[in-house]
């Protein structure tokens, strides 16, 4: 393999921090930002870096004063061989040493010397670094090394994932690339809340696919009878504890009465003719239980048995498209997350994973949701138990921090709002300036791997979909053409 | 100027043998270049007293393009883009003086070796070779034979090289930046007298006082227009003797770039040579080196000198380097740094 450039010296460089190099004019073509490159130092060992920046350079063009600007850019550079000295430079971070004899890398104690020959680094050099599986999740390819990112499915979700960008970045893409990789791998089974229904359009519509279910928002009834009070009462935040408590007085009578088909209706029935209650617990408890029956959500069957669909390698999408309310949205995420989360932890269903987008909706930075407490808890437990999160999210400012930080794996897309952007800086351990830099920079399906998961923060694009339909959203154009279309439609037929 | 332009053919023949032109000044038009390859040489020089030696460092390079109407087609360097610094110790501790005219004329050496084998390569087809500086170098005033040996060589690396260039049809001219000569003040003086009446103008100021101070390119600002030439000036250089008197040496002055002073062109002619067929050939250069030379009108330095300049120079960093790593093989502090920095005290 032939070198891409050679080690300049500079007042900075080559330092334990910095390697500056001029890169080959031949090599131009196959340099990247984020490209893992080695400098041999002798026959078993190499300098391992990654290029952080890159630059043209040339002296002809470096004291241009004002008067430059008399001069015709055509007669410059008509005269003078300016083109010969316009030099690409880059600059190079060390990360490390790796002595092929004993293979381990150690931090360099000593920097490489001016003139060193400079060399993309192998594909084999730069999985061992990152720590790459083989057998891993095949998210996408950092192409310039040559290198798939394969990661070790239990180091991604062990300890959870989040997926954070801007809207449109791509969150949903990478995300379903995920559920291809453990549909394939068919091991734990995952759930995921999907606002919009957009995983719902990616689920092959022709093929006979058993593996993925969509469950629509209509669809979804939570059985009263399998609630407590207390379950009842987490719907209702204004709730006190001694209301609770007369609740679930009620709520035993029922049972003791061995009914065990009952509503909503019937409670509020109960307790509008109980006398042992006083007036206004009675007006507190009925006022919010006609508000849960508004939501339709509520009956004497849970339907869809999630437990039932939990099996090793399912992939359960909850599409709550069609609930717009944000606080049904949460009492179904709350009830399912807490039922699979129990039954989990009580070995009845497989490791799982819940994938939750908008995130930062139901478990809000600052604000209450019904939805909160439960994925906070699954957060901070649910590593025991191999319940694992991977939250999705485009404002992580809004993103309770105790959920996110213990999200130890980031799949980090571009994001833009320089807030976020310092959030991700504090909260993404091992990102440092310059690769903060980088993330508004990035393209669609361009991502940053950091955390747990890998070893050292990695660029890289998100692979393409294979299984999964292709979704793309139509343009504004022709949505307006279509609503026209069916307005007309309309017309003509009234 | 041309409303100014003394006729110099009927001087004195003391005088007017002084000059190869017929009028002072010369109106040129810059000429086509498209097909034309220029070339341009220059060196670098940096040296440092050590206790015990002198360490000298040098490096030459050429550079010569190839001109289209479209701009550079081609441009090669010679040896290499950038050639490593080719180090000259001296052992015995030399002068300050000699010291430093061992390092004028070892560099001199170094720059005609370059042309002399960029000639030598037939493959570099060459039209004109612009060389940085002028070719006289007084016989320096030492006993040292060493240094005399030196300054024998160069003048026989010299004659060899102007040989040889008109050998190949070669034209050949060096590039004097900011000339310090008064050559030309000096017989404007003389010739004052004789050009009266054309010189009127002048004649109403003070001339012998202006002109006595002044030294060529302060009167040569004033005097040239771009694209405009002074005559050519006899220049006396003790070189002759290696040619067997056939080549002498002129000077002329040429402005480039409105604003800038103009350039000193040097180059040696036969003396067997005629008059006309001489003025042709200076002409021919200037009109070739302006074209290169105007691209700024603060600026008028023909760009294969700028660009082989800037190849040759040593800089710092290398300097830096070298020195560092001299003073690590040889661990005596040298002089600067001696007599400089070490002082125990600090202004
Ligand atoms: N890696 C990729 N390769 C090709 N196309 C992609 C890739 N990632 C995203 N896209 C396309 O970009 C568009 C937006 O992607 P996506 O819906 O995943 O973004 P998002 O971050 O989830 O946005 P939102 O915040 O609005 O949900 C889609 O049309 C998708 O097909
Ligand atoms: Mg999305």
């Amino acid at each position: 393999m032939a070198a891409i450039g050679t080690v300049v010296a500079t007042p900075d460089s080559p330092s334990l921090e910095n390697i500056e190099f001029i890169i080959d004019k031949n090599a131009q073509p196959q340099i990247e930002r984020g490209q893992f490159v080695t400098i041999p130092k002798n026959k078993n060992q190499v300098v391992l870096g990654i290029i952080t920046s890159i630059k043209k350079y040339n002296a002809y063009y470096e004291t241009i004063d004002s008067s430059i600007h008399e001069i015709s850019s055509r007669n410059y550079e008509a005269i003078f061989p300016i083109k010969e000295w316009e030099n690409t430079l880059a600059n190079a971070k060390p990360l490390g040493e790796i002595n092929f004899t004993n293979e381990r890398i150690t931090r360099l104690k000593f920097p490489v010397s001016p003139g060193s020959k400079i060399y993309v680094a192998s594909s084999s050099i730069v999985s061992k670094f990152l720590g790459l599986d083989k057998n891993g999740i095949y998210w996408g390819d950092l192409s310039s090394n040559n290198v798939k990112i394969r990661v070790s499915l239990s180091r991604l979700l062990r300890k959870h994932l989040a997926i954070l960008a801007i809207s449109g970045a791509g969150k949903s893409y990478a995300a379903s690339i995920l559920l291809e990789e453990l549909h394939k791998t068919g091991s734990i089974s995952v759930l995921v809340i999907d606002p919009h229904g957009e995983y719902s359009s990616m689920v092959p519509t022709n093929v006979e696919n058993t593996n993925t279910k969509v469950i629509r928002g209509s669809f979804i009834s939570i059985g009263i009878p399998e609630l407590s009070a207390w379950e009842i009462s987490e719907f209702i935040p204004e709730i006190s504890v001694v209301q609770t408590r007369v609740l679930d007085n009620i709520i035993s009578n029922i049972r003791k009465k061995n009914r065990n088909h009952y509503g909503l209706q019937d409670i509020i029935q109960i307790i509008d003719t109980s006398e042992k209650i006083n007036v206004r617990t009675k007006e507190a408890l009925i006022g919010w239980l006609y508000s849960l029956q508004r939501t339709h959500l509520f009956s004497t069957e849970t339907s869809p048995n999630l437990s039932e669909l939990f099996q090793p390698g399912k992939i359960v999408i909850l599409d709550l498209s069609e609930i717009t309310n944000l606080r049904s949205r949460s009492i179904i995420v709350l009830h399912f997350l807490s039922r699979l989360y129990y039954q989990r932890t009580r070995g009845e269903i497989p490791p799982s994973l819940f994938v939750i987008e908008e995130a930062h909706q139901f478990c809000p930075q600052g604000s209450r949701s019904i939805s909160k407490r439960i994925i906070e808890t699954i957060a901070r437990e649910g590593r025991k138990f191999y319940a694992s999160l991977c939250l999705i999210s485009q404002r992580p400012v809004n993103l309770s921090v105790t959920a996110l930080s213990q999200c130890n794996t980031n799949l980090i897309l571009r994001i833009r709002n320089p807030y976020d952007q310092d959030f991700i800086g504090k909260t993404s351990e091992g990102i440092d300036r310059s690769t903060l830099k980088m993330i508004p920079d990035l393209e669609i399906g361009e991502a940053l791997l950091v955390g747990e998961g890998i070893n050292y923060p990695t660029f890289f694009r998100i692979r393409s979909r294979t299984f999964y339909n292709k979704v793309t959203s139509p343009d504004l154009e022709t949505m307006a053409d279509k609503y026209k279309e069916a307005w007309s439609v309309k017309r003509n037929t009234s | 100027m041309r409303s100014l332009n003394p006729n110099l053919s009927d001087l004195p023949p003391h005088l007017y043998n002084l000059i190869y032109d017929n009028q002072m000044f010369t109106q040129l038009f810059p000429q086509d270049i498209s097909g034309l390859t220029i070339g341009g040489v220059d060196g670098g020089y940096a040296s440092r007293l050590f206790i015990g030696f002198d360490i000298f460092a040098f490096r030459a390079v050429a550079v010569f393009s190839t001109y289209t109407p479209e701009g550079i087609q081609k441009t090669t360097y010679y040896p290499t883009k950038t050639p490593p610094l080719e180090i000259a110790v001296s052992d015995v501790g030399l002068s300050l003086m000699d010291f430093e005219n061992m390092g004028t004329i070892r560099r001199a050496i170094t720059e005609l070796q370059i042309a002399s084998q960029v000639l030598e390569q037939s493959n570099k087809k060459l039209d004109i070779l612009l060389l940085d500086g002028s070719p006289v170098i007084r016989k320096p005033l030492t006993k040292s034979r060493k240094i005399l040996n030196y300054y024998q060589t160069y003048l026989s690396i010299l004659s060899r090289l102007v040989l040889l260039a008109r050998k190949q049809g070669i034209k050949m001219a060096w590039i004097v930046k900011d000339s310090r000569l008064n050559l030309f003040t000096k017989f404007l003086g003389q010739i004052i007298p004789f050009i009266v009446e054309e010189m009127s103008d002048i004649l109403s100021l003070d001339y012998r006082r202006i002109i006595k101070r002044s030294r060529d390119m302060d009167l040569f600002y004033y005097l040239l227009e771009p694209n405009v030439r002074s005559m050519a000036y006899h220049r006396q250089f003790s070189i002759s003797k290696q040619f067997n008197q056939e080549f002498t040496l002129y000077a002329y002055y040429l402005k480039t770039a409105p604003f800038d002073i103009p350039i000193r062109v040097e180059l040696f002619q036969s003396i067997h040579r005629d008059q006309t067929d001489l003025t042709k050939e200076i002409n021919f250069i200037s009109e070739a080196i302006l074209p290169v030379s105007q691209y700024n009108k603060n600026y008028g330095i023909p760009a294969p000198i700028v660009e082989a300049d800037a190849r040759a120079k040593i800089k710092k960093t290398e300097i830096d380097a070298l020195f560092q790593l001299i003073r690590i093989r040889h661990p005596t502090p040298d002089l600067w740094f001696y007599r400089r920095k070490r002082a125990p005290w600090k202004f």
